[in-house]
């Protein structure tokens, strides 16, 4: 039937995708047909409604979240970074200047540094004693607890990195191994955040930048589906041992029992 | 491509976090407001924007570098967001009462400055039967409405974020309006 023909053009026609010879057709057909010109109407105000749609604005506390969230897991612009920046900027018009007096006061310097490192290579420190007393960990606002948490966390976590280490590369993981260290994964994942504010109070850069890159790597397990897995296990794998994470789990766990 | 995404995503496939950080910074609004336009939830988009750059990230070396960057992440965003309404179908989760308030609130704020009374509540009811119309279209329906007219994506680029052929898409489109026309009753 030709009207039906027609009605199939009607939204093609609204996106003046038709070719020129098709449209003046239907425009013709149009001029004769009341059904097919009311649901040309009714689709051009289905159309306008949906051009002049306004989505609301989520509320503060998700933006915050989403934002903060994201900016944790992809940082910008960092405080190295714009440290680094700043002082290519600062070198750069230095430069521009005098390159004779730069590179005068550079090699000074350069002397300097170098008899201090000559100092310190042959000078003998005094000797500090060492006490049995455990380290004094009201300076630092936390309980031996607190610490326990922090390195219980690291302990689950490189046994979960040894997991994925330990599977072969060409070998899929069984369901229920994807399931343990997905779970494994949610419930580190669930307490990161008050560890992370603990680690915190520690002030150890070094703790600080761990954790987050186990944070990030327990999302990727989290979030990977069965599909997924062999191709996202061989790249964590491969992550895991470029920044030699277990070992460096091992180094903080150590850092930790001392001070307990 | 542009250049500078070009550059970025270079970066960020040799380990460059922080060149990631910068794509997400320029994507980050757009893909929150395909996924509630998907999932008609803030608290769901966010959580499911969060997983595509997730996902994208470590799906960084499968990204073929002749198709844009963007389409590759609305597509990664559009199949986690309808992977989310399944879900949220399957775990029968919120009902249309408890969505109904943030939709109402919006839209009272936007229109109340410029609109007589009775328009408000003309445009709020409509707006609201709308969007409990697209709830009732198919994923490649919804998902191509949505596209073509809530981000002005043509049929073209439609056609690469969905992986099917313009035809197609022209025709989810055409059956999308039929059927919101069935549904939406227009009085005026």
């Amino acid at each position: 039937m030709k009207t039906c023909e027609y009605r199939k053009k009607l939204s093609d026609y609204i996106d003046d995708a038709l070719p020129t010879a098709e449209k003046r057709e239907l425009e013709l057909h149009l001029a004769g047909c009341r059904n097919c010109a009311l649901e040309l109407e009714e689709i051009n105000k289905i159309a306008a409604l949906m051009q002049n749609y306004t989505r609301p604005e989520p509320s503060l506390e998700v933006l915050y979240s989403y934002h903060t969230r994201l900016e944790k897991l992809f940082p910008v612009h960092t405080f190295a970074e714009r440290l680094r920046e700043r002082l290519a900027d600062f070198r750069q018009r230095l430069f521009d200047w005098n390159p004779a007096i730069v590179r005068l006061a550079g090699s000074a310097v350069l002397l300097i540094i170098g008899i201090f490192i000559g100092r310190l290579m042959f000078y003998e420190p005094e000797k500090v004693l060492i006490t049995d007393q455990p380290r004094d960990l009201v300076v630092l606002n936390l309980n031996a607890d607190d610490l326990k948490m922090v390195a219980d966390y690291f302990i689950k976590s490189e046994i979960l990195l040894l997991a994925i280490k330990n599977t072969p590369d060409g070998e899929s993981l069984q369901p229920t191994e994807l399931d343990f260290n997905q779970q494994l994964a949610r419930d580190l994942l669930s307490s990161t955040t008050q560890v992370q504010q603990k680690a915190a109070l520690i002030n150890d850069q070094q703790i600080s930048v761990f954790l987050n890159q186990i944070e990030f790597l327990l999302l990727q397990i989290a979030n990977t589906d069965e599909q997924e897995i062999k191709n996202s296990f061989i790249q964590l794998r491969q992550t895991i041992r470029e920044r030699k994470l277990i070992d460096e789990s091992e180094n903080l766990q150590k850092i930790l029992k001392d001070m307990i | 491509m542009p250049d500078n995404d070009s550059r970025l995503l270079h970066n960020a496939r040799n380990g460059d976090r922080n060149a990631f950080g910068k794509l997400v910074k320029k994507y980050q609004q757009k893909v929150l407001y395909l996924a509630f336009d998907l999932v008609n939830d803030y608290d769901t988009a966010r959580d499911v924007a969060q997983d595509s750059f997730i996902r994208a990230y470590t799906r960084l070396n499968q990204f073929e570098d002749r198709a844009m960057f963007s389409t590759w992440l609305y597509r990664i965003t559009v199949n986690t967001a309808l992977d989310a309404c399944r879900k949220k179908k399957r775990e029968a989760l919120q009902s249309l009462d408890d969505s109904m308030p943030e939709i109402e609130k919006s839209y009272y704020d936007a229109e109340e400055m410029s609109a007589t009374p009775g328009q408000i509540v003309e445009n709020k009811e409509m707006y609201a039967r709308l969007r409990e119309a697209l709830e009732d279209l198919t994923e490649n329906q919804k998902t191509a409405t949505v596209l073509k007219y809530f981000h002005q994506k043509t049929s073209g680029e439609i056609a690469e974020i969905m992986g099917c052929a313009e035809s197609t898409v022209r025709i989810h489109i055409h059956r999308a309006l039929g059927n919101l026309r069935k549904k939406i009753a227009f009085d005026v």
